[in-house]
């Protein structure tokens, strides 16, 4: 405090009073972005009531949909230092420990290069979340890739709105209409002529989302059989001899290294460079 | 829960009313205080309270113990107590990576990995409040304070304020503090205010754009990177964990002080320092001054001779970086700004007159430090040794166009290196002029400064990068 003393303190009254005036106009200034993220709350009663009470004290605008005009696919090559191979790796957070990893495995061959647009929290089930078709159609757009790989999964094991009905986990409902995404944004990164990789959830610590990964898994693998889209099978590399989930496996040198984060679904360092290691073995082979 | 969520400004608008409600009953507010802040930590996993009471009493009986005993019993009660406290902190956050390196060497050795490899979860802030509770033991040894009760050593123990991150408050800061009764008229407002949307707009906008936009990409991918790009990553990151940092203890003694208590400051301008050793004199104070007397001075200080002072500083300042986390980069780290420091005591003690001062001679140490400290960051923030090395051999050969350098992130860091150079009296003329104001229109201005600050983050909010020690 200051010898000159009294602006510098308040009363209790005082701070509750500034408090609640603080409260009070936050929350207004506040209620559009509090509208654009309501919907990300689970779907049901809290999902519903947020969007009520927030849209009307929003007032914006609809957003534009962005045009999704199909790219010219690139003509095939071989890649040199000159002209590296171009690959886009999306997905949730997952996906950008690998991204980061391939990209140094890329930098290491000299032939490739690595642009990473992953988006924590994001998936495929809910686009009024995060649109990943749309963003992945701006992202072929502006970076023109020879290699797109995609991964994510993650955050989806939610229930979500298809025509305006609640689908619930694990129903065959929920199943199709997930798989009708699934191909959707599969043709997306297919193009005309771009190579597409899928990526495949690993094991994951805690037994129930393992198994839920594991359904999202079969959904991908089959998708990607029908539509010429490799996918990679993650799982073997994150087992024991006994199929367990392993927290510390061998890394590149040979020590004992731990593969995950301490939450037992991202991946590590070393984790992340023995998936990514796999992954560029599939997109170059040989180099 | 997260300072700058929506969640966390509901919990502290009903603790800060309960416990000024709660004024006239005493004994009854610190009990919510400490309710209070047990829920604050439990809200990150249920188990955590366990942990967190077992280390009060653990400390609080010990420090008990000390105080009741005489002779050599005293000593040993004591080291019984720092044993345990270590004991803890060594389970939860080093025994994997202890285990590790054993059977790595085992391996290279040729036996088999014998020590089992667990999974710990680490809980957050056992690092702050393990060093809190040692330095109450030490400081009941040492005859600086008495034994508290055992109510207010719990609540200073597990106040929410400083529980997750700091400052790593002293008990002859807060007992006294507690054993009396805050003044609810004289709530220090304009500071508290200025603390919290100063500390969110560095934690927001400086730290997370910072982040995302160089920081993250750069570290994760050297091999994508050119020099430019790690040059000014580096400068980047040594602006965001300043900017994350001061700005989570920042918020933090705001908060305690519209609760009606003082925290110790932090930071106080680091990179304006002249050399390594005023570095440490004004970047986390807290905890470099828990070293100094809880470890350095224990192990001989400079009173022993030049040869072992080199080697307390080396010592102290590399378990200093194994204190932030179980891995080599943090010790490498660590043992840098050890060495660092030897040779500034080296150059001083070689040193037959004093200096004139000059700007010259201010403006050099200034440059200089700054440029050694981030070296040191290339180590803490790389995700491993290897890592830490190629950032820095392709820092030299690597001369390609910069990629992630944009002007936004250009004026980033210079606003953040520029919060160094402030006036001396910005801040007290800041809030003088906000104290000045009517409440409602400070609530306005509050209001409004945080959707400047909202408007301008990233969506979504990071955990500030401490609260993982």
């Amino acid at each position: 405090m200051s010898a000159r003393g009294e602006p510098l303190v308040a009363t209790v009254a005082q701070v509750a009073l500034v408090g609640v005036v603080c409260f009070a106009l936050t929350a207004l200034l506040a209620a559009p972005r509090l509208a654009r993220s309501a919907p990300s709350a689970t779907v049901g009663p809290r999902h519903d009531l947020g969007a009520a009470v927030l849209t009307p004290l929003a007032m914006e605008p609809p957003s534009e949909a962005p045009s999704l005009a199909p790219a010219p696919s690139p003509a095939p090559r071989t890649p040199t230092p000159h002209d590296p191979l171009r690959i886009l790796v999306v997905g949730d957070s997952i996906a950008t420990d690998l991204g980061h990893a391939l990209a140094e495995v890329a930098a290491a061959s000299g032939t490739a290069r690595v642009v990473v647009d992953t988006r924590p929290a994001s998936g495929l089930a809910r686009p009024d979340y995060f649109d990943w078709p749309s963003q992945l159609a701006a992202d072929i757009r502006r970076h023109d890739p020879e290699v797109v790989v995609v991964m994510l999964g993650g955050n989806d094991a939610q229930p979500f709105l298809s025509d305006g009905v609640p689908l619930q986990v694990g129903t065959p409902e929920w199943e199709k209409a997930y798989a009708a995404r699934v191909a959707g944004l599969m043709e997306i990164a297919r193009g005309r002529g771009r190579r597409a990789l899928w990526v495949g959830l690993p094991i994951m610590r805690d037994a129930v989302f393992s198994e839920l990964m594991a359904g999202l898994d079969r959904i991908y693998r089959e998708q990607a059989s029908s539509r010429d889209v490799a996918y990679v099978d993650s799982w073997p590399l994150f087992i024991d001899a006994k199929g367990r989930y392993a927290a510390y496996l061998p890394d590149a040198s040979g020590a004992l290294a731990a593969m995950r984060q301490p939450d037992g679904i991202h991946l590590s360092l070393a984790g992340a460079n023995r998936l990514a290691g796999a992954l560029y073995a599939r997109i170059a082979p040989g180099q | 829960m997260l300072f700058p969520t929506a969640e966390f400004a509901v919990f502290f608008a009903i603790v800060f009313g309960a416990s000024w409600l709660l004024l006239p009953f005493d004994r009854s507010r610190k009990v919510f205080l400490l309710v209070s802040s047990y829920v604050f930590y439990g809200w990150w996993d249920a188990r955590f309270v366990l942990l967190l009471g077992g280390s009060t009493a653990l400390n609080q009986a010990g420090a008990l113990l000390v105080a009741r005993s005489a002779g050599p019993a005293r000593g040993i009660a004591l080291a019984a107590v720092i044993a345990g406290d270590l004991a803890v902190l060594g389970f939860f956050k080093y025994a994997g990576f202890l285990a590790l390196n054993v059977d790595n060497a085992l391996l290279r050795l040729g036996q088999p990995a014998l020590v089992p490899l667990l999974e710990v979860t680490l809980p957050v802030g056992i690092s702050f409040f393990t060093f809190m509770g040692i330095s109450y033991v030490v400081d009941v040894y040492r005859r600086l304070i008495a034994p508290a009760g055992w109510l207010d050593v719990a609540v200073y123990l597990a106040f929410f304020p400083h529980l997750i991150a700091g400052p790593i408050v002293r008990g002859s800061d807060l007992l006294p503090q507690l054993r009396g009764r805050p003044d609810p008229r004289r709530i220090e407002l304009a500071r508290a205010a200025y603390l919290i949307v100063g500390g969110l707009f560095k934690k927001v906008v400086i730290s997370s754009y910072l982040a995302t936009t160089i920081v993250d990409p750069v570290f994760a991918a050297p091999g994508q990177a050119s020099a430019a790009d790690i040059l000014v990553a580096v400068y980047a990151y040594s602006v965001q964990i300043y900017a994350d940092f001061s700005g989570y203890t920042d918020m933090a003694i705001g908060l305690a002080l519209l609760l009606g208590y003082v925290f110790p400051t932090n930071f106080a301008s680091p990179y304006a320092a002249r050399s390594l050793r005023e570095f440490w004199q004004r970047w986390h104070m807290t905890l470099s001054s828990w070293l100094r007397d809880y470890l350095y001075v224990p192990l001989g200080g400079s009173r022993r001779g030049r040869h072992r002072t080199y080697a307390n500083l080396v010592v102290t300042m590399g378990l200093g970086g194994l204190w932030h986390g179980a891995a080599w980069n943090f010790v490498a780290w660590g043992l840098l700004h050890g060495v660092g420091q030897v040779f500034g005591h080296w150059r001083r003690d070689r040193r037959t007159e004093l200096d004139a001062p000059s700007w010259r001679r201010d403006l050099l140490g200034r440059v200089a430090t700054f440029h050694f400290v981030c070296l040191g960051w290339v180590f803490f923030r790389a995700g491993s040794i290897n890592t830490a090395l190629e950032l820095l051999r392709r820092l030299v050969t690597d001369l390609g166009t910069a990629g992630f350098v944009t002007p936004g992130v250009l004026a980033a860091i210079a606003v953040g290196i520029g919060t160094q150079y402030l006036p001396a009296g910005f801040a007290a003329s800041v809030q003088e002029r906000f104290g000045r104001l009517h409440p409602v229109a400070q609530g306005a201005t509050i209001a409004l400064s945080l959707a400047v600050i909202s408007a301008l983050g990233p969506q979504g909010v990071a955990p500030f990068i401490y609260y993982r020690f």
